[in-house]
């Protein structure tokens, strides 16, 4: 565009007529810059305008954020397409729900859920989705009853334990329903998200680690300083929304990555795409492996910022987060006050900074459910499936441990932690021995596990469900979810 | 390689530079490569089925116009037609003959009792359409026929192979015409920069017309043939003109890509559609729907099988056949015979009727008022949709219980998000306005620019603006486009 800007300047400098003064020169300059400049603004405005009609654009709902990773941006207005339609608006506190008083009025029961995008659920109007077809339920009943929706696309348990400390404990919650999904665990290893998500592991005392490493260099990098230049203009235009849409579609297209990789390494990319060619069989176990060796915990050093398992109320939790290296400062200072905000600061985060939103995390890794093909291609791989159980075995400490503190946290505000299980394809056997796990502590530990996901018929992998759009809950997915809660939970 | 895919966006730009930058000798070979590229990127075996047929045509060619006696020439032209239709019969009718055979089977064995088949007998085989198979067979038939009846072979293979596989017309027609597209080869153009801008102008407007439009429409039919006897009747109008919008949409707007693809690199290709939804009868109607198609059918099918010169009976037959055949070139699916009929029965009393609008002065006098017009552009639409409901349906139950939705009063049962609301949901009520204001405002221009002063109808936006705008307008289709992108439907025929 510059470059035709310029190109037209030339033309008109060019065909001013010999001998024209410097003055005039000068002037048709100018009013050539006015014209690209009114067009320009022109243009956008139609464009934006049309947009706004459309309610095109308007699915941005992630922003980075120094605790979670990536949190929802607050007082925002999402139109989704994807799978099923919705619009609605991302409240104060950044929950897809309407604004819930504080402090919580006399006689009323709380309950907050929490969970990834199935709970979410933007393919349905927010009264379609499970939390809030419950609330009317009960309160159609006459129940003083509130549920809010304050799941989070895309988090796992780890980001919910700490959005419940950062976000939910100041709501004075009654309840606390986890609604857990496939990937929620493998979320808590990091990776696969821009901005990333802190890390959760175990150390060799067997207490939890939070692994700061990771979004702290983000932050400090050139990546949020772009994002942050750009925060008003991410949240409030849609042509940036579109435009951010097409740059991501883009960089998943074939033939731009071997683009990429040509100008990159010319011959390598040409070898690869054209000349090379693997024999199936082989491509499919080098395949796997990548996975399970990708799936392996990070043994290596924790340089960032930890805190060690909180036993002690929120506030002292703050020493050991603020004792992290400082950067960037201003932002981690932010991030450990948040944590430890008191109930009235928890409103102000529509306040923050950092309203820059990100791209929408990328579905977690269904890793459960490439160890059924493994099993399917006979000894080899069964060699590969029980490394496979091992990992899960040590991602499902992490994930136990995360439970046993939220419970812990739950007890000192009086909530009561409800665990449920939502269905996944029938061949997720590693999904199931999770939730199989999560009973199992759940009896022990005295709180609730409901396995919803018993509701629900058999679903065979990548077959139709009458319950989900392709992998989200539909209405009637939405219902089932709200009715199997109802009866576990409210069914006298 | 999909029109509205990102590698066609670096592969077009790519062509069209060395096209333009190659001295005029090698001009079309690179084209010829490039078709080539563009043909095997989808399936790189297939193109030695393309090769092959090309070949075999050329050298008939060559042979029809030296053979010098009738019967040594018709010997040729037949062996040519049988080779090209026992490709297009293998490849695309094998497994629908098979099925055929087996459910027939099926049917007789009930009734007689009858042993049953052995396992396996009849059972489908794998065979993969050829993309454009019934586009390119079509061209080599003309081809043949016309050099049968005296015209002049190609003599240029190169010319000849480009002719067969030019990838702006290669996947879904336009069907050329080789004495054109030769005439035009002949000439070898120099750079002509009005031409190029029309064609990116068109590729622009084929994209908005197939993103913007014809992808976000694809939901709403789909959902409503899904659930044929759930929808109301309201609900299965709006998804029936759904669909009828979606095909418009899809293949004009792949045509116009093609179309302007074809510009941008000096050529111009026949034109496809004329409004068809403004036809006045279903004679009109095929002279502006896939105009291409339309007039192989009459030039290489209606017309040597008699056209309208032994009788009106005879001529109603050949209609009949034609578009029965025509159907069937659409798919190997009873449904789409089904729709090849309903329209040659069609085109039959059309016919019928015309001939009686010229006998009875009353009708000849109504028929020239505006609102005979107006009708006649009103029910023929009607009558083009409920033929699309047979076209679209998978099979004729889904397509019955669609008409019973049409033509009964039925309330929406079942139905989870009604096809209605889909598309208030969607972006298409702010694509079709705009489309259709664009759309007017472009037609009429020409008319009420004469009552705007002389000084504003001279002025011309200066560059930037425009390059703005067409900035604005790629935008547009990129904001607009639904979240995957779908195949365009003539691609599987």
């Amino acid at each position: 565009m510059i470059e035709l800007k310029d190109k037209e300047t030339k033309q008109v400098i060019q065909s001013a007529p010999q001998g024209k003064s410097l003055g005039a020169r000068c002037l048709s300059f100018g009013v050539g810059v006015l014209g690209s400049v009114l067009a320009f603004a022109s243009v956008y405005a139609l464009v934006e305008g049309l947009f706004a009609l459309a309610h095109v654009g308007e699915d941005t709902v992630a922003r980075p954020d120094p605790l979670l990773g990536y949190t929802h941006i607050e007082n925002h207005n999402v139109t989704f397409r994807s799978e099923g339609y919705s619009r609605s608006r991302v409240n104060a506190l950044g929950f897809r729900d309407k604004i819930y008083r504080l402090p919580k009025p006399a006689g009323t029961q709380r309950v907050c859920v929490v969970g990834d995008s199935m709970t979410m659920g933007l393919e349905v109007a927010l009264d379609k989705t499970f939390s809030k077809v419950l609330e009317k339920r009960l309160q159609a009943e006459g129940r003083n009853v509130e549920v809010l929706n304050c799941g989070m696309t895309g988090s796992g348990t780890g980001q919910q334990y700490l959005g419940f400390r950062k976000y939910i404990a100041p709501l004075q919650p009654d309840m606390l329903i986890v609604a857990y999904h496939l990937g929620d665990t493998d979320d808590n290893v990091g990776g696969g998200t821009n901005p990333p998500r802190p890390t959760f592991e175990l150390d060799d005392q067997r207490k939890l680690r939070i692994d700061f490493k990771d979004v702290d260099k983000w932050f400090a990098g050139e990546n949020s300083r772009f994002y942050s230049s750009f925060a008003w203009f991410r949240s409030h235009s849609r042509i940036l929304a579109v435009l951010s849409k097409a740059d991501l579609d883009l960089h998943a297209d074939p033939s731009y990555k071997f683009l990429m990789r040509f100008v990159e390494k010319p011959l390598q990319s040409v070898w690869s795409r054209f000349l090379k060619t693997l024999p199936e069989g082989n491509w499919h176990i080098a395949q796997s492996r990548s996975v399970a060796e990708d799936m392996l915990p990070n043994s290596g050093e924790s340089a960032g910022k930890t805190f060690s398992a909180p036993s002690s109320p929120l506030k002292s939790d703050l020493s050991s987060t603020a004792s992290a290296p400082k950067t960037p400062e201003k932002q981690l200072s932010k991030a450990g006050a948040d944590i430890a905000a008191p109930k009235e600061a928890v409103i102000s985060t529509q306040n923050t900074s950092l309203t820059n939103p990100v791209a929408m995390p990328p579905q977690p890794a269904a890793a459960a459910v490439v160890a059924p093909v493994a099993v399917q291609r006979g000894q080899d791989d069964i060699a590969l499936l029980q490394g496979m159980i091992a990992i899960h075995n040590n991602r499902m400490a992490v994930t136990s441990e995360i439970l046993r503190r939220l419970n812990q946290e739950c007890r000192k505000i009086n909530c009561k932690l409800v665990v449920c299980g939502l269905p996944a394809y029938d061949n997720s056997i590693i999904y199931y021995r999770e939730l199989n796990d999560i009973a199992k502590q759940a009896k022990a530990e005295g709180f609730q596990y409901i396995p919803s996901w018993q509701d629900y018929p058999a679903r065979k992998p990548m077959a139709d469900s009458p319950h989900h759009f392709t992998s989200h809950f539909n209405n009637a997915g939405h219902q089932v979810l709200s009715d199997s809660l109802y009866r576990a939970l409210f069914c006298k | 390689m999909l029109f509205n895919s990102f590698t066609y966006l670096l592969f077009l730009p790519l062509v069209a530079l060395l096209y333009w930058v190659a001295p005029a000798r090698v001009r079309h070979l690179i084209l010829l490569v490039a078709s080539y590229i563009f043909y095997m990127s989808w399936m790189k075996v297939y193109g030695l089925l393309l090769f092959g047929l090309t070949a075999v045509n050329y050298l008939l060619g060559l042979l029809l116009a030296r053979a010098k006696t009738l019967p040594s020439r018709r010997l040729v032209f037949i062996a040519g037609i049988s080779i090209n239709l026992f490709c297009l019969g293998l490849f695309k009718y094998t497994n629908f003959i098979l099925e055929s055979l087996r459910s027939s089977y099926a049917q007789l064995q009930h009734l007689f009792n009858l042993a049953a088949l052995p396992a396996g007998a009849f059972s489908e085989l794998p065979i993969i359409l050829p993309l454009g198979i019934s586009f390119f067979v079509f061209e080599f038939i003309h081809y043949l026929a016309d050099v049968f009846k005296g015209a002049k072979p190609m003599v240029s293979p190169v010319r000849f192979g480009l002719f067969a596989a030019f990838f702006p017309s290669q996947i879904a027609g336009p069907i050329k015409r080789f004495q054109d597209f030769e005439e035009q080869l002949e000439k070898n153009a120099k750079f002509d920069k009005k031409l190029f801008n029309e064609g990116f102008l068109l590729i622009m407007q084929g994209m908005f017309k197939k993103v913007a439009l014809g992808d976000n429409l694809a939901p709403l039919a789909q959902a409503g043939f899904a659930q044929p006897t759930a929808m109301g009747t309201f609900d299965t109008w709006v998804c029936v003109l759904a669909f009828a919008l979606q095909i418009y949409y899809d293949f004009s707007g792949y045509t116009d890509i093609g179309r302007g693809s074809a510009m941008v690199l000096g050529f111009k290709l026949p034109e496809n559609f004329m409004m068809p939804y403004s036809a006045t009868s279903l004679r009109d109607f095929w002279h502006r729907w896939h105009i291409s198609l339309s007039t192989w059918l009459r030039d290489y099918l209606y017309i040597p099988l008699g056209g309208s010169r032994k009788g009106k009976s005879a001529a109603a037959m050949n209609l009949l056949t034609t578009m029965l055949l025509g159907g069937l070139w659409h798919g190997a699916s009873w449904h789409f015979v089904v729709w090849g009929a309903f329209h040659g029965s069609g085109l039959a009393v059309n016919r019928a009727f015309d001939s009686l609008i010229e006998r009875v002065e009353f009708l000849k006098n109504a028929s020239r008022t505006w609102w005979w017009t107006a009708m006649a552009r009103v029910s023929t639409f009607i009558l083009v949709c409920i033929g699309w409901v047979v076209f679209r349906a998978n099979n004729m139950g889904e397509a019955m219980g669609i008409y019973q939705g049409m033509f009964t009063l039925r309330a929406s049962s079942t139905v989870e998000t009604p096809v209605s609301e889909l598309f208030w949901q969607s972006t298409l009520p702010v694509s079709l306005v705009l489309y259709a204001v664009t759309y007017l405002a472009l037609k009429y221009y020409p008319s009420w620019s004469l009552h705007l002063p002389e000084s504003f109808r001279q002025f011309q936006a200066p560059v930037y603006a425009r390059a703005m705008l067409l900035a604005g307008f790629a935008l547009l289709v990129l904001g607009l486009a639904p979240q995957h992108s779908i195949p365009f439907i003539y691609f599987q025929f």
